[in-house]
């Protein structure tokens, strides 16, 4: 290595060498299966849509394996800022350390572009490539996102510093309108001196970035409220920053004790905080579109509710992640020995932390549903049409008397539980198991994949019935996987919590009991409500099996919680 | 026969192709200390995983107060006191927090102890786990392991990283106490000169196997190390009865042997040599001739081809 910029280059590239030739070789693979199903020579148009979203997966996919990968070599404290700071010691300029990566990233993500693309371009339609416009919107959106993650440690700066970006992108100051030309895939822009403009505003975030980075390599932060509570490699950190009265640890009981340590942890003072950054965040968006966007000019801002949606997802999974006591940090997943060795029974411990958890995950959406409704009207000025919008939506108790009602809201905190549950455990054992995770999470999707694309070789459009056919065959063989998937899987983790002692016979027979309620509840609420159309619909036995295993799902997720629990804690 | 706290019985555990344990034994009695010996990756920590029950036991069987620390947890773990080998307590915690909420666990948490030992340390209690240094910590995970008293004391390399100030406290303070009380204490160290000092029994452990498993006594009765010179250069050495390492070249050797000195004095006159010095070994020297590298260990890998 002649330089060290040369050395930090060639780091980056060694990680990040294999995924490429991965995401070039997969890309022209995943087309040219794509154009085998499609018969392309009709459907020219079709392919090159098809081709654009491989090209966009295949982008996120190199883009996501390397941020893992130099996540994992570098990152050591902080889950904000600088990522790579083991390298602050090395004895090179802040600038160097900054631009390195940088520019590594933005050429990553131009080949990664570029090189399938061009060949796929070769291969199937020959034609003129916008290669400035294309290659000029993939450098802005790796630089500008780069950029707003690293330039700070501070939680409220980086959020306020994306904000920013997104103000000035609805602005046109970061990125120049494009337009298609007349006949053609070529796209251009009719400013030329956009680019000159949006280039400004990326080097003056640049100076910014240097500035922070530089800040972060002599230990200074800008303040210190964000920099911890926004940090959520830090346990406690919300009860310790936020002005509210702590409670004091009772000791009269242990279950009592380990209640307390759970709502430090991950309780109210989480969900307030989750649900009030979700609304601040939701509100500044919107009004930044509102007060950016011409009057009129941006009829989907009713719909914008959605975005409300999305954060309050983002609150959840923040608030149950760490449901387990399992922490992933610089690659490998940590759990407590302190946790692990608490004398209190794995089911009481499960019940805690899960029930803690949960019910902060419901109390950030009452937070956030009552803060949106009371500051929404203030800086909104069209949130009374949006929230018209959203009640119409989510309007599903039209008509149903009392009963009926709290039925359907049992039966949708039930699901909703449910499914936080399984996605919280989901992601306990994506941070426990990462690699065999990524494998299935690789495996499952190509099989799907590869599924369609033979029914499609095999039957193509000509005969839709039969292609019809065929598709609820292959789903009926499939469906039998999962029927037959949950009530087996449920057995083995029940024969190991009976061998653990985790559950007694009796607790075992009255949890299987609640579960079986829960099916019968399920299938009236399926049926009562005529969900997936099923009355208007001849059931198979196997979607029927399939309906009873679905109502099956919160006894699954109650013992796979017991169960997770247990394999944490015993190895 | 004292009662046994602890039995492991051939205890076996695999991670991926490592063999961590290998069939191992290991019994503690009520009222001593166990010294648990090895190098690093020997297996300590997961046979002490295996007594809390962090790990359960695949092959053998575990029973810590004739319990199996998996199948009863909870109630196996109210008996224990655990020091972690990185002080893993809640970082968020204030120190008074922290002895609140384990406190609410045990119900033999003894307040006066805690409150002793934390004026004993000089610990402010209102401080913040996160905002102690290295020993501090170590102080508070050990006071939070110890105030209720606990039948069996498990620490886990107790002295890694610290000054010898705080390790005196710790160890001398709170060991010798609770062994007096009539507790049993096991604890891994690398620091030989303090398990000696501290230990009635020394269990040494080596690529998973246990190698040597006896009283502190015992081991310094019967292990030797002596000085031999030869009239003439020897290479390689004959074979000498109850020599568990050698080293040396030519006439000048030194070897730590087990059994009586005048047995040795006599088994290494009859091949011509002489025994200038004998002393008792020290564990620090059984402990490498036992675990030591290939070149100290000579003539044990010398016996073995020779079988």
């Amino acid at each position: 290595m002649r330089s060290p910029s040369q050395a930090l280059a060639w780091s980056a590239f060694s990680l990040s060498w294999p995924a490429l030739l991965t995401q070039i070789a997969g890309v022209v693979s995943i087309i040219f299966l794509i154009d085998l199903a499609m018969d392309s020579g009709e459907d020219t148009l079709g392919l090159f849509r098809a081709a654009d979203f491989v090209l966009l997966v295949g982008l996120v996919f190199i883009y996501s394996v390397t941020l893992h990968k130099s996540h994992n070599v570098a990152r050591t404290q902080s889950s904000l800022g600088f990522p790579y700071r083991t390298e602050f010691s090395l004895p090179v300029s802040t600038h160097t350390l900054l631009l390195a990566p940088l520019l590594f990233f933005c050429v990553l993500t131009q080949l990664a572009i570029f090189v399938p693309g061009i060949i796929v371009n070769l291969l199937y339609f020959n034609t003129d490539i916008s290669i400035i416009p294309i290659s000029f919107i993939v450098f802005q959106f790796t630089i500008l996102t780069l950029m707003s993650t690293w330039w700070t440690e501070n939680g409220v700066a980086c959020i306020i510093g994306w904000l920013l970006v997104f103000t000035l992108y609805l602005n046109g100051l970061l990125m120049p309108e494009f337009s298609r030309v007349e006949d053609s895939w070529a796209f251009i822009v009719a400013n030329p001196s956009e680019y000159f403009v949006a280039l400004i505003f990326t080097a003056a975030l640049l100076l910014i970035t240097y500035f922070g980075v530089k800040q972060q390599r002599s230990g200074e932060t800008f303040i210190e409220f964000g920099n911890s509570v926004f940090n959520t490699a830090e346990q406690g950190a919300i009860r310790e920053r936020l002005p509210l009265p702590i409670a004091n640890c009772p000791t009269h009981s242990s279950l009592a004790a380990e209640f307390w340590k759970e709502r430090q942890l991950h309780g109210g003072y989480s969900a307030l905080f989750g649900g009030l950054t979700g609304t601040a965040i939701t509100i500044a968006v919107l009004a930044i579109i509102e007060f950016t966007q011409p009057e009129g000019a941006n009829p989907e801002l009713e719909n914008a509710w959605g975005l409300a949606v999305i954060l309050y997802g983002a609150t959840c999974i923040g608030l149950t992640i760490y449901m387990y006591g399992v922490r992933y940090k610089n690659g490998t997943s940590n759990v407590s020995l302190h946790d692990r060795t608490t004398p209190l029974s794995t089911a009481r411990l499960t019940l805690i932390r899960t029930g803690v958890s949960l019910c902060s995950a419901l109390l950030a959406g009452v937070v956030m549903l009552i803060a949106i409704r009371i500051l929404g009207p203030f800086l909104i000025s069209d949130f009374q049409s949006m929230q018209n919008n959203f009640l119409e939506t989510v309007n599903i108790f039209a008509g149903l008397g009392i009963l009926a009602t709290l039925f359907r809201i049992c039966m949708l905190l039930v699901t909703f539980l449910t499914a936080l549950l399984l996605l919280a455990t989901f992601l306990t054992w994506i941070m426990l198991k990462n690699r065999p995770s990524a494998i299935l999470s690789v495996i499952i999707p190509a099989y799907i994949f590869l599924w369609s694309i033979l029914l499609m070789v095999i039957y193509g459009d000509g005969d839709a019935a039969a292609h019809s056919h065929a598709i609820s065959r292959v789903l009926a063989n499939h469906l039998w996987i999962l029927v037959l998937l949950i009530p087996v899987s449920l057995v083995i983790m029940m024969k190991h919590l009976l061998r653990d002692c985790v559950l007694t016979q009796t607790q075992m027979v009255y949890l299987s009991g609640i579960g079986a309620v829960f099916v019968g509840l399920n299938l009236v609420w399926l049926f009562a409500a005529n969900n997936y159309d099923l009355l208007a619909r001849d059931i198979w036995i196997v979607q029927l099996s399939y309906l009873v295993m679905q109502g099956l799902l919160p006894l699954l997720a109650a013992v796979l919680a017991l169960w997770t629990s247990n394999r944490i804690r015993h190895g | 026969m004292s009662e046994l706290v602890v039995e492991v019985n051939n205890l076996s555990r695999s991670f991926g192709k490592t063999n961590a344990l290998d069939c191992v034994d290991f019994k503690a009695s009520r009222g001593k200390i166990y010294g648990l010996v090895g190098a690093n990756g020997a297996g300590k920590t997961t046979l002490i995983k295996h007594l809390l029950g962090l790990l359960r036991a695949k092959s053998g069987s575990v029973r810590i107060f004739g319990e199996d620390p998996v199948r009863n947890s909870q109630g196996v773990l109210k008996r224990i006191g655990y020091l972690s080998e990185d002080r893993d307590i809640p970082d968020w915690m204030s120190i008074d927090e922290l002895m609140r909420y384990t406190s609410a666990y045990h119900s033999g948490w003894d307040q006066s102890y805690a409150a002793e030992l934390l004026n004993t340390f000089s610990l402010d209690s209102a401080k913040k786990i996160k905002t102690l240094s290295r020993g501090m910590r170590a102080q508070v995970a050990l006071i939070s392991a110890v105030a209720h008293r606990p039948d069996l004391l498990i620490l886990d390399e107790p002295s890694s990283g610290l000054d010898a100030v705080v390790r005196k406290d710790i160890l001398n303070a709170v060991v010798r106490t609770i062994s007096e009380e009539g507790r049993t204490v096991i604890f891994s160290s690398h620091l030989l000169e303090e398990v000696e000092r501290l230990s009635d029994h020394v269990t040494m452990i080596h690529q998973g196997k246990i190698t040597l498993d006896s009283s502190l006594e015992l081991i310094n009765n019967n292990h030797h190390c002596s000085s031999i010179r030869f009239a003439d250069p020897q290479n390689p050495l004959p074979l000498l009865e109850g020599v568990v390492a050698i080293s040396g070249e030519g006439r000048s050797w030194s070897a730590v042997h087990e059994g009586s000195i005048s047995a040795f004095q006599d088994a290494v006159k009859k091949i011509g040599g002489e025994v200038l010095e004998s002393r008792h070994a020290t564990l620090e020297e059984v402990f490498v001739s036992r675990v030591g590298r290939p070149d100290i260990r000579e003539l044990s890998q010398l016996k073995e081809n020779t079988k």
